[in-house]
């Protein structure tokens, strides 16, 4: 029998809803159809909904556990995964998102979203209720998530986009419009009281299992249940900043308000305030969405647009899906300010669309978003571009000529009248667009990734979609276990592979990984929001690279638990949680620390493996640069046992451990204030320098003299291993006021290297004491300062003299990933220590405590 | 606006963020603002001392969020935010800052009005400028009920010192 059963759960509110149904087809022909289409039904077979109070990563799983074992299902009869997306809490959703994500991955069948607001009104039309509904979500700030349904005998009509607004402007909304409505929602215990409407029973107010099933089978039937590419599946973020919300309002009005309320400047010779913006470019995500298309009516009454109709919202979000596709907005601050994309079918790439706000053309956006999507066409294999433009427009035909278009011929009639009655031509523009093949930097070659450098991206970039099935091509010698870690501790999204012998077989972090080739779409700026999106993406590349084709190669998953962004870590737990239950694979926790602890394990990898064929990080070894102090590389090489001290600097820890024994640590002492890294950064941001502000100060300090200003080298001599930074920072500042107070200009070199020495004093000062007191003869580092080159050569020089060991880890080692976290799950693994469903992740952790 | 309050070292803003500290409730919003080096983290390491966190008060900045226990490990005493790292203001939402902020915790933000249009609804506003070398003023606004209640009374308890 085929795969039937659909599991369906939300997590957006305070409660879980949880269901499994069965795919039932409704026609009579029994004709070959894909999974979900209209005509098919679920028949619900077992629900439980019930309180979350903010548990929901540690209830969800054990939930769907005991759904399918008390009910005799089976997982491998799971057919799809339908989770809510919101909107509601986003430490909730991206907990259901993430676990649905890692639970459709690992049983290998499609994930679809629903909205959570949907879902409520589903589960109040299968009790019986009909007429107008309004469903209130709290969006915290005073403000709700509105949507209004009719609810008839055929099913649920939604009447609202999702949106976030105001309790009182939308109860007022709705009054003004002489609305008769139930109300229900979780957001009606802060807001009941804002509205004069009749409350439906409180058992209806949030969303349930059944009415998942139920808005899932409605989307199916309308045809808009989505790709069911886990990839691409992301929460609803609907609220908007309020400069957002400002220029949309202002866009939405004909850019009538002043321009100047955008940004005061000096009238100094700068004709236009918008020139002093700085625009930045970035693939479109569902997040653009609602500004695009305010942007879109705008230009389209206007004349500007290059297509043909005007798109709605919707439309945009069924292009966003598209693997064929590719759009680019363009920002100017918070603000979107334009957008391209286009359709690249048998070769040629179709523009789709230009448009750029009036406030912000004649600077070049066209041009900049057309060249990103003509270069996105190249990399999908287009070879010609096409595009429509109104006869009339010939500022926009001017452009494209100077971009390398040729008129092809006309389209008459093509575009609505822009005034009067005439329909008027489109113009077709055409360019060619070079010989480069779709193979140039394409599918890899897995006789040779292990020459390839850790940082080629070229090497992740895969032309198909993510359903591949890769060729087994086994990685000898490949020995027991194969584990697959993943780690999401704070801005880099990570995965990598480990076998037996220590040997990693895949190492890789977001930034490396391409894609637009993959998913036709990006992964946004933003921190911990990428993790959600980018960690399909990063899990596939790392198989991918480790030649694994199914899940049951593998003996075992991992995943960093603690310390940490919470928002961030929770997405990697509640992901390899899905997955691991979905795989029936153990499940390993790890600290992010020990792993930073078990880093200094790849100095020494090369001689305990005796070969690095599948070292995919390609380490340079310890010292590639001659280094006046280390000159012998020969530490590095020695193997590493405890007992050792090691220091863990970074830009959230500061602090000295005594590592008596793998997984056996004490710690010495830490700062007490700030971290040496967010000391860098500080004293970088008062200095006028970039971030971050390592790798500045340290290149700045080669040029001066460390001993040129005196700053304080607070507890240098408290005969205990704390670290304070904070005075530090504050003399620097005070410094430079002092200095420019005089009028004195400011010697940046020595200001950086005397900072950077009174660092390094103490540290190195109390790490020797560290040696000395606890009588180990081996100082290793870990952490991002680790890659710091003075600090480095500071504690060889000392550490040498003394006669003690130094062992220090590759640099590529010192920074977040997720080969130390594979490490360590290597070792916790040969100890059977594994983690249960029910464990969560934690912002704080003590290393002390075994865990 | 009130009349600032003066520091003259960091152990007298910790002194301050104690006196503050006395008088918070569960669900208080502090926010902090004023440049590098000023004083706010010693200001909540006061606050932190008086609502009975044990451990050292530690920066934020990187983790952007630090929540601090009761002795049992039960009961979230306080919240110490930080938004220096923070771009944009829908990483509030990244972090669930709104969702944080209204839950029954005394919460401190550092950098707090770096978002103008992302301000909570209740709040105290704690400004820190730079007098002389070791002056700091601390100048306070209150918005909604709860903090002009709470900024009335620091000034009642303060008046004449």
């Amino acid at each position: 029998m085929a795969a039937d059963l659909v599991v369906a759960f939300d997590t957006a509110s305070e409660h879980i809803a949880l269901a499994v149904g069965r795919l039932v087809d409704k026609g009579d022909d029994k004709g070959d159809r894909p999974l979900c289409h209209p005509l098919c039904h679920i028949e619900l077979l077992a629900e439980d909904n019930h309180a979350a109070m903010r548990q929901a990563n540690v209830l969800l799983m054990p939930s769907v556990d005991s759904l399918f074992r008390d009910n005799g299902l089976s997982k491998a009869d799971v057919a799809c995964v339908v989770c809510g997306l919101g909107p509601g809490s986003f430490t909730g959703v991206r907990i259901g998102v993430a676990t649905a994500k890692g639970m459709a991955r690992g049983l290998g069948v499609p994930l679809y979203g629903v909205s959570t607001l949907d879902a409520v009104a589903w589960e109040t039309w299968v009790s019986g209720l009909r007429g107008r509904i309004g469903v209130i979500a709290d969006a915290m700030r005073g403000e709700v998530y509105p949507a209004r349904f009719d609810l008839g005998d055929q099913g649920v009509v939604r009447l609202d986009s999702h949106a976030v607004t105001k309790a009182e402007v939308i109860a007022q909304q709705w009054v003004d419009a002489g609305e008769q409505l139930l109300l229900l929602g979780d957001g009606l215990g802060k807001f009941a009281a804002s509205f004069p409407f009749e409350l439906a029973q409180k058992e209806l107010w949030t969303p349930s299992g059944r009415g998942l099933l139920l808005a899932f089978e409605a989307a199916c039937a309308s045809g808009t249940q989505g790709s069911g590419e886990a990839g691409v599946v992301l929460p609803v973020y609907t609220r908007l900043s309020d400069a957002e919300e400002n220029e949309r309002k202002r866009l939405a009005s004909g850019g009538q308000i002043a321009q100047g309320a955008l940004v005061e400047v000096p009238r100094s010779g700068v004709a236009d305030p918008a020139q002093l913006e700085a625009v930045t470019y970035r693939p479109m995500a569902s997040v653009d969405l609602e500004q695009v298309s305010v942007l879109e009516a705008l230009s389209f009454s206007g004349g500007s647009a290059v297509s043909g109709e005007r798109w709605s919202q919707e439309m945009f979000a069924d292009e966003l899906a598209r693997k064929d596709r590719t759009w680019w907005v363009a920002y100017a601050g918070e603000v979107l300010v334009g957008f391209a994309g286009g359709l690249i079918v048998s070769g040629a790439l179709e523009i789709l669309d230009v448009s750029v706000a009036p406030t912000h053309r004649r600077r070049g956006i066209a041009q900049a978003l057309l060249a990103r999507v003509v270069q996105d066409g190249i990399d999908l294999g287009a070879q010609s571009a096409t595009l429509e433009v109104r006869e009339s427009n010939a500022a926009a035909q001017a452009l494209y000529v100077a971009l390398g278009f040729a008129k092809l011929g006309t389209r008459p009639d093509y575009y609505a009248p822009l005034e009067g009655a005439q329909r008027e031509a489109a113009v077709i523009m055409e360019k060619q667009l070079g010989d480069r093949t779709t193979d140039e930097g394409g599918v890899h070659d897995k006789g040779s990734v292990g020459q390839k450098g850790r940082y080629d991206s070229s090497h992740f970039s895969v032309k198909s979609g993510t359903n591949r099935t890769v060729p087994f091509v086994p990685p000898t010698p490949c020995h027991a276990p194969l584990i697959l870690a993943i780690e999401t501790s704070c801005d880099e999204t990570a995965a990598a592979v480990i076998d037996g012998n220590g040997t990693l077989l895949a190492d890789t972090v977001a930034s490396q990984v391409d894609f637009h080739a993959r998913f036709g779409g990006v992964v946004p700026e933003i921190a911990s929001r990428k993790h959600t999106e980018a960690i399909v993406g990063v899990v596939d590349a790392a198989l991918e690279e480790a030649g694994l084709s199914n899940w049951q190669q593998l003996d075992a998953l991992a995943v960093t638990y603690a310390p940490g962004l919470i928002g961030a870590l929770v997405v990697g737990v509640a992901f390899a949680k899905g997955l691991s239950w979905a795989t029936d694979l153990p499940l390993i926790r790890v600290n992010h620390l020990e792993g930073h602890i078990y880093a200094n394990r790849f100095a020494d990898n090369k001689d305990r493996m005796g070969t690095v064929q599948h070292d995919k990080r390609d380490r340079p070894p310890c010292h590639a640069e001659p280094s006046p102090f280390c000159p012998e590389p020969t530490p590095c090489h020695a193997p590493i046992e405890p007992p050792f001290v090691i220091a863990l600097l970074s830009g959230g820890h500061t602090m000295l451990v005594h590592a008596r024994a793998w997984g056996d640590y004490r710690i010495l002492g830490q700062t007490l204030d700030d971290a040496v890294g967010e000391a860098f950064d500080k004293t970088a941001k008062a200095l006028g320098l970039g971030y971050p502000g390592g790798p500045v100060i340290s290149k700045l300090a080669t040029q001066g003299d460390p001993r040129a200003i005196d700053f304080p080298r607070a507890l240098l001599h408290s005969h205990d291993y704390r670290f304070s930074l904070s005075g530090l920072k504050t003399a620097v500042i005070t410094y430079i006021k002092a200095e420019q107070a005089v009028g004195r200009p400011l010697n940046l070199p020595n200001i950086a290297a005397s900072f950077q020495q009174a660092v390094i004093d103490v540290q190195v000062a109390k790490a020797l004491m560290a040696l000395e007191e606890t009588g180990c003869t081996t100082f290793c580092i870990g952490g991002g300062v680790a890659a710091n080159r003075a600090l480095r050569d500071a504690y060889c020089q000392a550490m040498d003299s003394k006669g003690f060991n130094v062992v220090l880890p590759p640099n590529s080692a010192c920074t977040d990933n997720a080969a130390m976290i594979a490490l360590v799950a290597l070792d916790r693994y040969n100890k059977k220590n594994f983690m249960s469903l029910a464990d969560d992740a934690f912002a704080q952790s003590d290393l002390e405590k075994p865990y | 606006m009130s009349e600032p309050f003066f520091s003259s070292s960091p152990e007298q803003t910790e002194e301050l963020g104690q006196r503050l500290g006395a008088l918070l409730r569960p669900g208080d919003v502090v926010l902090l603002t004023g440049e590098l080096g000023a004083g706010k983290t010693q200001l909540t390491k006061g606050i932190a001392r008086v609502l009975g966190v044990e451990r050292p008060i530690t920066s934020p900045t990187f983790n952007l969020i630090y929540e601090y226990l009761d002795a049992r490990g039960e009961r979230v005493l306080l919240r110490h935010f930080d938004l220096y790292r923070l771009e944009h203001s829908e990483e509030l939402d990244d972090i669930d800052y709104f969702g944080l902020l209204e839950d029954s915790v005394v919460s401190v933000v550092e950098w707090g009005d770096k978002f103008p249009q992302a301000l909570p609804l209740d709040y105290l506003l704690i400004a820190f400028t730079f007098e002389d070398e070791s002056t700091r003023a601390l100048r306070f606004e209150a918005a909604g009920k709860r903090s002009q209640e709470l900024l009335m009374t620091m000034e009642e308890a303060t008046d004449g010192c």
